[in-house]
């Protein structure tokens, strides 16, 4: 069944009476308030990127630029703890490699889309950071109005989970709203 | 560019309208706010109700009636938030589907008019409920998908 909090709320009003504020509390989650009956405001938006996101699709950045004037940090972030991983079981060297080489894959995903930015002719920063995935986000996501992630940030999709289990925790998660493309 | 948003009725479908809204403003988009009704819910409503009262007999009209109801509740959800779309100098319209809502949203959001698809992070019944739908919307739609809380 549909549960109409609009509707619920109008009609409600009226009927409850002086007990209305005690109801709205204890049920609000089903309610939404004249507060937050609100076109919301965008100033800022976390664009995470790693090495299994690829490249972002136009569309998004089409999305991206209904919002005028909001800054959008690009951060593609590589897994501090598989770098770890690395450096203790197959030593150090191995592990400044998988940097290299993810720090290589990094800047390269950040020019291709620091070109898409560009022709949206959107507002930007960029930067690579080496961090837990999940924690990143869900830190950074605090501070934004809205967070996009690629359906396969974190790990490879397959048959079965065609969104990395990553993303769905994210999604879980962050309380901002997230464009998952 | 058209922007789909999914529409279940919850507090957080709602908000999704209005992030939708922000969007179009931006780009002179169309928002379309879809919404599925599904017989078996109000047929399990109409079982447990007829259930209590002490009434199977009555099941049937227990059924058409929440039927009835559910379609107009949906159509005057929609409406207002079409209002609301509209006053914000929004292109709105809206649509009313019955049928199972996973097929029926998958079937809407790739049908390849949509630019973005916004939906509730949480469903119906509160913030208990989020899972299977939400996966398989997102992982099951071509368009970028808005989650929203």
């Amino acid at each position: 069944m549909v549960n109409f909090s609009g509707i619920i709320l109008r009609k409600f009003k009226n009927i409850a009476g002086s007990r209305y504020e005690e109801i709205m509390k204890a049920y609000q989650e089903f309610f939404l308030t004249e507060e937050e009956l609100q076109i919301p405001e965008v100033k800022s938006i976390l664009l995470v990127l790693d090495r299994f996101s690829g490249e972002v699709p136009e569309e998004v950045f089409e999305v991206l630029s209904a919002y005028p004037g909001a800054r959008i940090e690009v951060v593609y972030v590589i897994d501090e703890g598989l770098c770890s991983i690395i450096g203790e079981t197959l030593g150090e060297e191995e592990a400044e490699a998988f940097r290299k080489s993810e720090e290589s894959l990094g800047r390269e995903l950040l020019r291709v889309t620091e070109r898409s930015l560009s022709k949206f002719d959107l507002s930007f920063s960029m930067e690579i950071t080496f961090a837990d995935k999940v924690e990143f986000v869900e830190n950074d996501a605090k501070n934004r109005d809205i967070l996009v992630v690629s359906r396969h940030f974190g790990s490879e999709s397959t048959k079965t989970h065609r969104i990395s289990p990553i993303v769905f925790r994210i999604v879980q998660g962050v309380k901002k709203p997230v464009i998952v493309y | 560019m058209r922007i789909l948003v999914l529409v279940d009725g919850s507090k957080w479908s709602q908000k999704a309208a209005l992030h939708a809204f922000a969007v179009a403003k931006g780009k002179k988009a169309k928002v379309v706010l879809f919404s599925v009704l599904d017989r078996r819910e109000v047929r399990t409503v109409a079982f447990h109700a007829s259930v209590i009262s002490g009434s199977l007999d009555e099941i049937r009209n227990f059924e058409e009636t929440l039927w009835e109801q559910n379609k107009r509740n949906v159509k005057e959800l929609l409406t207002t938030l079409l209002e609301v779309g509209q006053r914000e100098g929004v292109s709105c319209a809206f649509k009313i589907v019955e049928g199972q809502a996973r097929d029926r949203i998958l079937e809407e959001a790739n049908s390849g008019r949509y630019s973005l698809v916004v939906m509730g992070a949480y469903g119906k019944s509160g913030k208990t409920r989020i899972g299977s739908l939400l996966e398989d919307v997102i992982g099951g739609i071509r368009p970028p998908v808005m989650v929203v809380r």
